[in-house]
């Protein structure tokens, strides 16, 4: 249990890009009518976008 | 009555008035925080309905979320001292249970509060063991860009806290911290993947956020600035807010209540003005007011 705690805790920023973020950019998206490039679609742009920032704060420890 | 001389005074006299003032401004049930608290409460549950059902747009909403975040840290606060019902008094269920049923809206165990928030009074200013220590800044930009900065993974504030929990001996408690923090992320995930991801976003992460950094602004970073001296009548300052009493949460008179935690807060103001004539007395820094 306290390995999986100490894992969950240790990929926050992964869960919160992926989990969190993402649908949150998928829905501004949708709402402002955007239109990806390269014919993605609204959550595989964003999965893309929010992953990368989030793999990047897994690795700086920080968002900003 | 505070004498119009207080300089042929001891300071254990000084003392004697300074605790009859704060004595005749406790120790009530402070009915005003409990509506507060509750109230409060209620009108942020109230937005989820209204936002869902198209009854109030999000845009209108938002904002009133992050009233109601910076408000829900304060009657919580109280209840960390114990304001509401002291240990044996018949309504200590009361301040507990308020205590926990207000502080999972800051994704934050009430006992993690109360803790490192005692310790930070007894510790004030320390920087080796005030859990607050961090939200000192040169400036308040700087204390706003360093409240986002202790937001961030590799904060050095969660540090603190373990270390203060650790020392306290309640190292269960991280536990318990680490249990809101994955509940709170998993809320949102779900909310999000629900299809109601803008809510989870404009109704509780953002207006938490913007709360936490106005609350280490105004509790924390303006009534200790520039946080270089400890004890009891220095550690603390009392402000003027260009921004009004309201808008920074009371914490003008935040030298009062680290000189007796037990008033509750909306008595503060009245307690301050009261003791003036000691605080000045006493050289303590009352920048403004």
């Amino acid at each position: 249990m306290e390995r999986l705690i100490t894992f969950i805790l240790s990929i926050t920023p992964l869960l919160f890009g992926f989990g969190f973020l993402a649908p949150v950019m998928t829905q501004v998206i949708g709402r402002m009518g955007w239109t990806p490039p390269l014919a993605l679609s609204p959550l595989a742009f964003s999965l893309i976008v929010c992953g990368g920032w989030a793999t990047i704060a897994q690795v700086r420890k920080r968002w900003i | 009555m505070v004498p119009s001389d207080l300089s042929a005074l001891s300071s254990k006299e000084l003392l004697k008035i300074e605790r009859e003032i704060a004595r005749r401004h406790s120790g009530h049930f402070p009915w005003f925080m409990v509506i507060w608290a509750y109230a409060n409460m209620a009108v942020w549950l109230a937005l989820w309905p209204l936002v869902i059902g198209n009854i109030l747009p999000l845009w209108a909403a938002f904002p009133v979320a992050v009233i109601n975040m910076v408000l829900v840290y304060l009657p919580t606060h109280d209840a960390q001292h114990d304001i509401i019902g002291r240990p044996g008094a018949p309504t200590r269920w009361f301040n507990e249970l308020l205590g926990h049923s207000t502080s999972w809206m800051m994704a934050t165990p009430f006992l993690v509060l109360r803790h490192t928030h005692l310790d930070h009074h007894t510790h004030a200013n320390d920087p080796a063991l005030d859990p607050d220590f961090t939200t000192s800044a040169p400036s308040g930009w700087a204390a706003i860009w360093r409240s986002i900065r202790q937001k961030q993974p590799d904060s050095q504030r969660a540090k603190d806290y373990a270390a203060c929990l650790e020392r306290k001996g309640r190292t269960d408690l991280m536990l318990q911290a680490v249990g809101y923090e994955i509940g709170f992320l998993a809320i949102l995930c779900a909310l999000a993947w629900s299809g109601y991801a803008l809510e989870a976003f404009f109704l509780w992460w953002l207006p938490l956020k913007l709360a936490l950094i106005h609350i280490d602004y105004y509790l924390s970073w303006a009534p200790h600035h520039p946080a270089t001296e400890k004890g009891r009548y220095r550690d603390t300052r009392g402000f003027r807010s260009h921004m009004g009493n309201i808008w920074s949460l009371g914490m003008q008179y935040h030298i009062v209540h680290h000189l007796h935690p037990y008033i509750p807060l909306n008595r503060n103001p009245a307690a301050f003005h009261e003791m003036r004539p000691i605080l000045e007395a006493r050289g303590c820094r009352i920048d403004g007011l």
